[in-house]
C-alpha cells in the first residue's frame, strides 16, 4: 500500500512551510503572501482533503514562489518613501510627486504634488509616513463627505456614521445601524470608485441585499457603476498592497473581512 | 441651564414640529415611578424642575426638553459579597459548590433581596430641537445618552428620525493647520487645551492643559507627524470649548461677556430666568453652529 502525501511531503516538495488557516467560508483558498505558503480551509475538513486540494495546485504555487523569490511577484510592495525626487503616491488616480518641507502646514496638496513637513533629522522618514498618512485621511474624508452627500440626496437616505478605515477585503459595509465603514485604500483609486462604494453602501439602507432592487438603487444614483465595479475587481490586490506598503505594516490591517 | 457638552444630530429636511402632539408624545414617554425590583428607568421629565409638569418649553424656534433617569446604585462588589455569602453556606450545608445554574438562581435572589433597598440616583440629560436648523442638540460629549433621548422620542412619538451630524472637511486636519498657523480661520482663536494623537499608533497621544498653543514644544509634536484630535478654541470672545475629532463640542463655558448679559435677569421666577438663559445659549449655538458649519461644511 502507498501511503498518500502528507503536509510535510508537500512542504518538502515546495522547499518552505505552508501555514494552514480555519475560515468561516465553505471554500478553500491557497496564496501566498510574502513569500508564505498560507492555505485558508472550512473547519471540518479532512487533511487529506486539504493535501489533496494542495497538491492539485502545486504548478501554480510553485510559479508564484519563483515570481516571489526573483522579485517579480505582485506581492512586492507598490509603494516605497525614499525621501527621494522620485517618491510619488497616487491620490484618488492621479499620481503625485511627495515633496519635503521644512516649515509650513502639516501637508498641502495641489494638483500636481503632495508637500509633507518632515524636516531633516533621523526621523525624517516616519514624520514623513505620519503626516503621508495624515494628509491621505484627510483627503478621502473631504471627498467621501462629498460623495456621500451627493448619493444621499439622489437616494433619499442616509448613513448614521461614517469611519474610514483599512479594510483587507471589503470596500465598504454598512451596520446594522446604519453606520457605514469605507476601506481607506480607495484614496488610492480613481475618484468614481470612493462616488460608486457611497452610492452602494447607501442602497444598502434600502435594500440590505444583492438583488435586483438594490442594483436598481445603485444605478439610479450611480448610472455607470459597472465599469467601476470591474475596475474594483481587477484591481483589489494591487490597491490593497498599496494600501499595507504606504501604511508600511499589514499588521496595521484590522477588521473589514 | 448651560450645557456643558454638544452632541449635534441632523433631523429630516422636512421634519415638521406641531406643539400639541410634540407634547403628547412627550407626556406619552414621561419618567414613572421606578419599581421596586427595576434596575433603571427613563422617561421624560420638565425641565423646569421637579415641581413643574410642563414638558417642553419653546423660545426662539428652539424646543427644550429632559429626559430623566432613575437608577437604583447597586454596586457589583456588594452582590458578589452576598452571593458568596449564600454560596458559603450551601457549601457548608451540603458539602458541594453550586453550579452554573444554581449560581446564576443565586444572584437573581440576592439581586431581588437588595434591589428594593437600593439607593435610587436620579439624573437629567438636557437637549433641545433647534427647529429653524432642524438639529437636535444634546448635552452630552457621547452618543451613549444622545441615543438614549433619541430612543425615548422614538417611543413616545413614534417616529422619530436624527443622525451624528457629519463634517464634510477633515476635523483633525483643519485643527492640525489651525495649531501650526497659531491662528484658527472665522471667529475662532485657539484655546489652552490639546490632545496630539500619531495616526499610526492611536495610543500614543500626547495632551497639554493650560497651555501656551503657540509654543514650538506643542507644534513640534504636529511637525512630527501627529495629528490634532481635541483642540480648546474662543468663539468670538463669547464661548470657549474643547472641539474633538468626531465633531463633539466638549468643556463649553460662557465667557463673562454672556455673562454679563444676563445679570440683569437675576431676581426674576425660575422659569423666567431658564428660558431668558435658554434663549441666550440657544441663539449662542446657533451662531457657532452657523460658524462651525462654514469652517468644517456640516452634513
Amino acid at each position: 500500500m502507498i501511503a498518500s502525501p502528507s503536509f510535510a511531503d508537500l512542504e518538502r516538495a515546495i522547499g518552505r512551510p505552508i501555514t494552514r488557516h480555519v475560515a468561516r467560508g465553505r471554500g478553500m483558498r491557497l496564496y501566498v503572501r510574502e513569500g508564505a505558503v498560507n492555505v485558508s480551509v472550512p473547519r471540518d475538513l479532512s487533511d487529506a482533503e486539504v493535501v489533496s486540494f494542495v497538491r492539485g495546485q502545486i504548478n501554480w504555487l510553485r510559479k508564484h514562489l519563483t515570481k516571489h523569490d526573483t522579485g517579480h511577484s505582485k506581492g512586492a510592495a507598490e509603494f516605497q518613501l525614499a525621501l527621494s525626487a522620485d517618491d510619488r503616491v497616487p491620490i484618488f488616480g492621479v499620481s503625485k510627486t511627495i515633496e519635503l518641507a521644512s516649515s509650513g502646514a502639516p501637508f498641502v496638496e495641489n494638483a500636481h504634488s503632495l508637500t509633507l513637513l518632515a524636516r531633516p533629522g533621523v526621523n525624517q522618514l516616519s514624520t514623513a509616513r505620519k503626516q503621508l498618512i495624515n494628509a491621505l485621511a484627510a483627503t478621502h474624508t473631504l471627498a467621501l463627505g462629498q460623495d456621500i452627500r451627493a448619493m444621499s440626496e439622489a437616494l433619499g437616505v442616509s448613513a448614521r456614521r461614517v469611519t474610514i478605515k483599512p479594510m483587507r477585503t471589503l470596500w465598504g459595509s454598512l451596520g446594522p445601524q446604519n453606520t457605514m465603514s469605507v476601506n481607506f485604500a480607495l484614496v488610492f483609486a480613481p475618484r468614481a470608485c470612493t462616488t460608486y462604494i457611497a452610492a452602494h453602501e447607501l442602497a444598502h439602507v434600502l435594500e440590505r441585499n444583492h438583488g435586483p432592487h438594490f442594483w436598481a438603487h445603485v444605478r439610479r444614483a450611480y448610472p455607470d457603476f459597472e465599469s467601476v465595479h470591474r475596475y474594483l475587481r481587477k484591481q483589489h490586490s494591487f490597491l490593497m498592497r498599496l494600501q499595507d506598503s504606504v501604511l508600511n505594516s499589514p499588521g496595521l490591517i484590522k477588521g473589514g473581512a | 441651564m448651560w450645557f456643558k457638552s454638544v452632541s449635534a444630530y441632523r433631523l429630516p429636511v422636512d421634519f415638521s414640529f406641531a406643539l400639541e402632539s410634540f407634547n403628547e408624545g412627550l407626556e406619552k414617554a414621561a419618567l414613572k415611578p421606578i419599581g421596586p425590583l427595576e434596575p433603571s428607568r427613563k422617561g421624560f421629565v420638565s425641565p423646569f424642575g421637579n415641581d413643574s409638569e410642563v414638558l417642553l418649553h419653546q423660545a426662539s424656534d428652539c424646543v427644550l426638553l429632559e429626559l430623566g433617569g432613575l437608577d437604583r446604585v447597586l454596586p457589583g462588589s456588594v452582590v458578589k459579597e452576598a452571593m458568596e455569602v449564600k454560596i458559603k453556606a450551601i457549601f457548608e450545608r451540603t458539602g458541594r459548590k453550586p453550579g452554573k445554574k444554581q449560581r446564576e438562581q443565586i444572584k437573581d435572589e440576592v439581586l431581588m433581596d437588595l434591589l428594593p433597598r437600593a439607593f435610587v440616583k436620579p439624573s437629567r440629560q438636557a437637549a433641545y430641537i433647534d427647529l429653524e436648523r432642524k438639529m437636535l442638540i444634546v448635552d452630552a460629549a457621547t452618543d451613549k445618552p444622545a441615543e438614549a433621548i433619541i430612543t425615548q422620542l422614538r417611543e413616545g412619538l413614534g417616529s422619530f428620525v436624527a443622525e451624528p451630524v457629519q463634517t464634510e472637511e477633515s476635523v483633525s486636519a483643519i485643527m492640525s493647520a489651525w495649531l501650526m498657523a497659531g491662528k484658527c480661520d472665522g471667529p475662532f482663536e485657539l484655546g489652552d487645551e490639546c490632545e496630539l494623537k500619531d495616526p499610526v499608533d492611536a495610543g500614543c497621544a500626547v495632551k497639554a492643559k493650560h497651555h501656551d498653543l503657540s509654543a514650538e514644544e506643542i507644534r513640534e509634536h504636529v511637525r512630527m507627524g501627529k495629528k490634532v484630535s481635541q483642540l480648546a478654541l474662543i468663539y468670538d470672545n463669547r464661548l470657549s470649548f474643547v472641539l474633538d475629532e468626531k465633531f463633539k463640542l466638549r468643556k463649553l463655558k460662557f465667557l463673562d461677556i454672556i455673562l454679563d448679559e444676563i445679570k440683569d435677569t437675576a431676581g426674576e421666577d425660575a422659569a423666567a430666568e431658564l428660558d431668558t438663559r435658554f434663549t441666550l445659549m440657544a441663539l449662542e449655538f446657533r451662531r457657532l453652529i452657523g460658524s462651525l458649519d462654514e469652517v468644517f461644511k456640516l452634513m
